[in-house]
């Protein structure tokens, strides 16, 4: 009885092991803004959108879209991903809806592996009234 | 018991989904199988469709419909049956960043069939089956404006569409039999003054109806094509070119047992060809299991 426990303990810790994909993950990344564009103007009321890619080496970890102040780093909209996969597409909007004239930072964050490895991307754009 | 199986040649599997194309496609109505039985029918059916949604060729989405659908068919007359169908639907898309559900009604549909020939050899085999149905998908289901992203995985449409059907089939023996129907429906316009594409759908397949015990086995084999127009508005904002046009082939197989009052039918599809939406949306995997009431005019 002892016996077929280790050996299912045994095969459940490879099961384990392989489904981590430790030696197929992600040394570097490249991160794609279709948009924004730099220094793009974005009305009061209007939509920010932000699309892009993101391409790596191997199976990242996970990735965060977040639009802030690049002044303060005030956060306005954040979303995080912890889907492992060699690629993303990312799709979003945000209103504006700032009182004041904002340099405003669109930023994109990957985890790239187990270790820790990250790799990141910023447009800014303004904000107006 | 030869005539019950004969008239068993075709699955009678009324399929309709009030969303047009849900992150892809869905079917038109269908009379299916069992068109050139005389029972009336109450029955109730689970359904599962997937699509996947890419952007710049990465998945973006991952949309999932589940759906249980009450349906019946009532036969008037020995020429004319009434059928008709409520969807409740369960919608989920999957993206990197988390998941939207939307469930509810989806949109009552009614339908017509008149057969036209229904020819039959001297043991009372039915050698050839002819019919049209004419039918009206309401505007009953829950739905959006065209605004919303999500429009595509609401259980309704918010239209009003007519729908056209021919459905003949072969018998070739007391085994084999051939099954083809084609069918149109004309989108109308939402609230909003948007409307999906007409679409149109050609099914065709093999039919081996086997005795199994004291029961029928039929087993069908073929394909199912679509094609969808683009989607329209009728505002003087316009919306993307193509959008939800395309078509889709995909293999069919469907198998059946049936009692004396009572019909267990599943069926899987899985599309070999398509291009939706620009290449956009890919239909994946679809099934659907029903239990049918069968009860003798």
């Amino acid at each position: 009885m002892k016996r077929y426990f280790f050996v299912s303990l045994s095969i459940l810790v490879l099961t384990l092991s392989a489904a981590c994909h430790k030696d197929h993950e992600a040394s570097s990344a490249e991160i794609t803004f279709i948009e924004p564009s730099l220094n793009d103007t974005i009305a009061n009321a209007a939509e920010l959108h932000v699309e892009g890619t993101i391409s790596a080496d191997g199976e990242m970890h996970s990735y965060t879209l977040k639009i802030s102040n690049a002044a303060n780093d005030s956060v306005y909209f954040t979303k995080s991903s912890s889907q492992h996969a060699e690629s993303y597409a990312f799709h979003e909007h945000w209103v504006n809806n700032l009182t004041d004239t904002t340099l405003v930072k669109v930023t994109v964050e990957v985890e790239l592996n187990h270790e820790g490895a990250k790799t990141s991307k910023t447009v800014n754009v303004v904000c107006l009234p | 018991m030869r005539y019950f199986i004969i008239v068993c040649a075709l699955l009678g599997v009324l399929h309709s989904s009030a969303c047009d194309v849900c992150g892809g496609v869905s079917s038109n109505s269908s009379i299916g199988l069992f068109a050139a039985t005389r029972f009336h029918m109450l029955g109730i059916q689970g359904g599962y469709r997937s699509f996947n949604t890419y952007l710049h060729e990465i998945r973006h989405s991952r949309e999932q419909i589940f759906s249980t659908d009450i349906r019946f068919r009532f036969q008037l007359h020995r020429r004319i049956q009434l059928s008709g169908l409520l969807p409740y639907q369960f919608a989920v898309q999957q993206t990197d960043f988390g998941s939207n559900k939307i469930y509810g009604l989806g949109d009552l549909s009614l339908m017509s069939n008149f057969i036209v020939l229904n020819n039959r050899d001297t043991s009372g085999l039915t050698r050839n089956f002819l019919s049209f149905a004419i039918g009206v998908k309401t505007a009953s289901g829950k739905n959006t404006i065209h605004s919303n992203p999500l429009k595509n995985i609401y259980p309704g449409t918010g239209s009003w569409d007519l729908l056209l059907l021919s459905n003949y089939t072969h018998q070739f023996n007391s085994k084999w039999g051939w099954q083809s129907e084609a069918s149109v429906s004309v989108k109308g316009k939402d609230s909003y003054g948007y409307s999906f594409g007409n679409s149109y759908q050609l099914t065709s397949q093999a039919v081996l109806n086997l005795p199994v015990s004291s029961y029928r086995l039929i087993s069908a084999f073929g394909f199912n094509g679509e094609y969808h127009e683009a989607a329209e508005l009728d505002a003087e904002i316009p919306i993307i070119p193509n959008l939800n046009r395309g078509y889709v082939w995909a293999a069919r197989a469907a198998v059946n047992l049936m009692g004396t009052n009572w019909l267990l039918s599943a069926y899987l599809q899985q599309p070999f060809l398509q291009n939706f939406n620009e290449g956009l949306t890919k239909q994946g995997l679809s099934a659907g299991i029903s239990f049918n009431y069968l009860i003798n005019k």
